[in-house]
């Protein structure tokens, strides 16, 4: 942990809700279960009120990143979400992506700022649907609740992050998605520079964190890098600058608080062996990349395959042996009712 | 080996902690006036050669073997013409750069 | 009749001392007064001062031989200063000092390292501000460990705090190229095979002697320097720090790996001091504004003196020569 006075000013207020949660694209399309999973931490072993609208629709993050839509459509599809939330009655909002989390803080800001500009949003809104909205009084992003009650889910936890064979502290590097705080850094636990959202999970969950010289780089998720062919070579070098700065230092895990950078670490890796015919780890296995939400309910003796940990590039036995985590490798494969859902192809060099 | 259109790109820093500077040791602790160096530019602007666009640069050449890094300037090219040791404020010797540099690779070749 | 004293001086650092001794001599009935337990300011606690070598504290004491004449208040806060027709009275701890002229002397206030946060000042134990460097010299203290390795690498980055308009700072701190450069030097006498590298944006080497430092550091002590500003300091192996710049000579990106880095930390604006409840006015970087282009001690108000670094970055030399100038001009103004 870092041990500082001047970064404890970055420590934002997390209410205990009700929250008004709202989805993330991508974390619903590359990580099934994670959001199901998180949902039920929040509800189940945290007692929280969590309500999710079936209303609601994606934020326009990624198209308003790349330029494919106008700001103002932005700000009317943000309206829509808040209004929906004032008409469920719930004032905080309770984000699952840090692209929307980003989007949302950044909205907000500009309307702070410009009140012209909610008030174009405002009338936008009501030409298109009749509906009104009011501000949320918090926006919150769904890794900040995960920090809050560290605690009292590790006291719940049914393994700790420790080697079971050596009894030592696994070794935890963590990456955390730009949009959290870097925009804002006042909207993240411990800023922009230092953030403690995810190095603070490690010494509760049993882990040694690690820090490393590439920690505050781009996981190679930046929009316009990846969504070109012909840019997507800068996206693969940023992950592997930060690759190549944690290798020396032999991470057990990596835990990620964004959806994106969650799927372009862990892919990645296995983009990179193909081309380059190198892995990062010492048994080519690859160095996993999991969730917050995903490493809380693994610990808290969650079902691998429920939480959806089969969907990753690297796999996770590997982990899972290391905590000593039993698994159903034959129920690996299987689909929520049972059926088998088909087994992907085998990678060349990066082992699975 | 899979080819997907793209490919990772190699980094431009360099990373001076782990530069070879024993050219630099060797040059500066026989010439120690080069360590004066203020990198002013002055011999790069008054070099014939460098204004016939070449990449001959005095300046540049002082800062890389101090730093270690590969060396841009072609030494073969220098006329040694002495303009530029005639405008250096510090009264170096700037054109023994390149003949250190011709000397030490005569040396290397035999 | 109530005891009516010269001058009162706010700042018991190098300025205040100097104008107070020099007026003690003269006769003057002085009071200085001093917010910390001790007095000789910041100068007190640096190891050597260039260029003429004493210690802080010897040179303090230099300022000190007349000041039994004059009565010294440590742990001082004042309260008030108001002007009541040709006098002022000064609230000191709640007791009040009549006085025919009042000196500004507050001097500066050191940049906080921690909000330059991507230097990572407070997070790693081997990111030192130049201030902590004179502090371990002082006490006989190595500031970096280097037992792991025979050859260690430091790295001192210039303008911290200083030229930097994110940090709401856009004056040049003036001392620090030159302490900077004496810094590297220290260094390297005490850790003899070091490599040091100044990480600076422009050298300012302004004063007679400096650039004779700067020309030493390099062909005696073989100092680098490299022109480029540090974007960030993290954490590489072995506890050891990277530094991010770009070789701005060459154009080429470059990353450094340390044992131990030096933060020339730049000097900032005083607190504000109010007269009649007004604050005193200040100059376009938050100092205090001289009011008269040719008397540089003088304020709006009559019998108020401004000297030494609170009007802006001085060197020791020239804030003692600013405080004779003002020991003079108080001198006048009393006599007449």
């Amino acid at each position: 942990m870092i041990e500082s006075s001047q970064w404890h000013k970055y420590q934002k207020e997390i209410p205990d809700g009700p929250f008004f949660f709202v989805r993330s694209c991508i974390r619903q399309t590359f990580s099934m279960g994670a959001e199901a999973m998180l949902q039920k931490i929040l509800k189940e072993y945290l007692g929280l009120k969590v309500y999710e609208d079936p209303r609601h629709t994606c934020c326009t993050g990624i198209a308003y990143h790349t330029d494919i839509v106008p700001i103002e459509t932005s700000m009317t599809v943000i309206a829509r979400q808040f209004s929906l939330m004032n008409e469920m009655g719930y004032e905080h909002l309770l984000v699952s992506c840090i692209t929307s989390f980003g989007m949302y803080n950044e909205i907000l800001a500009l309307w702070k700022e410009y009140p012209e500009k909610l008030e174009e949003a405002r009338k936008n809104l009501y030409k298109a649907t009749g509906r009104t909205f009011e501000v949320p009084k918090s926006v919150i992003h769904t890794s900040d609740i995960i920090y809050k009650y560290r605690n009292e889910l590790a006291a719940k936890m049914k393994y700790k992050l420790v080697d079971c064979n050596t009894g030592e502290p696994l070794r935890m590097a963590d990456h955390v998605g730009c949009h959290y705080a870097k925009i804002f850094p006042m909207k993240g636990v411990g800023g922009a520079e230092f953030p403690q959202v995810l190095s603070g999970l490690a010494e509760p969950w049993g882990a040694r964190w690690i820090d490393y010289t590439e920690r505050r780089h781009c996981c190679g998720f930046g929009f316009r890098h990846y969504l070109l062919q012909e840019n997507r070579g800068y996206s693969i070098t940023h992950s592997k600058i930060k690759f190549e700065s944690l290798a020396p230092h032999n991470p057990d895990l990596i835990v990620t608080n964004c959806p994106g950078c969650n799927m372009f670490l862990d892919r990645w890796q296995y983009t990179i062996a193909e081309m380059e015919g190198r892995t990062y780890d010492k048994f080519g296995h690859g160095i996993p990349v999991v969730s917050y939400e995903e490493l809380a309910a693994l610990l808290l003796g969650e079902n691998p395959w429920d939480i959806g940990l089969q969907m990753h590039q690297v796999q996770l036995e590997t982990l899972m042996d290391k905590i000593g985590i039993p698994y159903d490798e034959s129920k690996k494969y299987l689909g929520k009712d049972g059926e088998y859902i088909g087994k992907p192809d085998t990678p060349e060099i990066l082992l699975v | 080996m899979k080819q997907f259109g793209y490919t990772t790109l190699t980094k431009k820093s360099v990373n001076i902690y782990e530069t070879d500077t024993s050219l630099w040791k060797e040059l500066s602790a026989a010439n120690p006036e080069f360590k004066g160096c203020l990198s002013c530019g002055a011999c790069t602007a008054a070099c014939p050669i460098n204004n016939s666009g070449t990449t001959l640069n005095n300046r540049r050449t002082i800062i890389e073997l101090n730093r270690g890094m590969a060396i841009t300037s072609d030494a073969a090219n220098c006329q040694m013409c002495n303009r530029c040791s005639l405008v250096c404020p510090k009264g170096l010797n700037t054109r023994r750069i390149f003949f250190e540099l011709i000397r030490k690779r005569t040396e290397e070749k035999q | 009749m109530k005891e009516l004293n010269d001058a009162v001086i706010i700042g018991g650092g190098i300025a205040g001392l100097q104008c107070a001794n020099i007026l003690a001599r003269r006769g003057r009935k002085v009071v200085v007064v001093e917010r910390a337990d001790t007095i000789g300011g910041h100068v007190a606690q640096w190891h050597t001062c260039y260029p003429f070598g004493l210690t802080g504290k010897e040179l303090v004491d230099k300022l000190t031989t007349h000041l039994e004449l004059a009565e010294i208040i440590t742990n001082a806060e004042v309260d008030n200063i108001e002007r009541e027709r040709d006098k002022y009275a000064v609230t000191v701890n709640g007791k009040r000092h009549d006085t025919r002229t009042v000196l500004i002397a507050t001097g500066y206030n050191l940049f906080d390292a921690h909000i330059k946060e991507e230097l990572g000042y407070g997070v790693y134990p081997r990111v030192i501000t130049s201030v902590e460097l004179e502090n371990a010299w002082n006490n006989n203290t190595m500031p970096f460990d280097t037992s792991d390795t025979d050859a260690p690498r430091f790295a001192i980055v210039h303008c911290v705090g200083s030229r930097d308009l994110k940090c709401n700072v856009t004056h040049c701190s003036k001392v620090c190229c030159m302490a900077g450069i004496k810094a590297a030097k220290e260094l390297k006498q005490h850790y003899p095979t070091c490599q040091v590298t100044n990480y600076y944006m422009d050298l300012r080497m302004f004063d007679t002697s400096y650039e004779e430092l700067y020309h030493n550091a390099q062909t005696e002590f073989n100092v680098q320097f490299v022109r480029g500003r540090i974007s960030e300091i993290s954490l590489g192996n072995k506890g050891r720090l990277k530094l991010k710049s770009e070789d701005t000579l060459l154009g080429i990106p470059i990353v450094d790996r340390v044992h131990g880095v030096v933060l020339m930390i730049g000097m900032q604006p005083p607190a504000t001091i109010k007269v009649d409840n007004e604050d005193l006015a200040k100059n376009q970087n938050g100092f205090l504004l001289q009011s008269d282009p040719i008397n540089a001690n003088l304020t709006e108000h009559p019998g108020i003196f401004i000297a030494g670094a609170c009007k802006g970055p001085k060197t020791i030399t020239e804030t003692l020569a600013d405080a004779k100038a003002v020991a003079l001009a108080i001198d006048e103004y009393v006599t007449k």
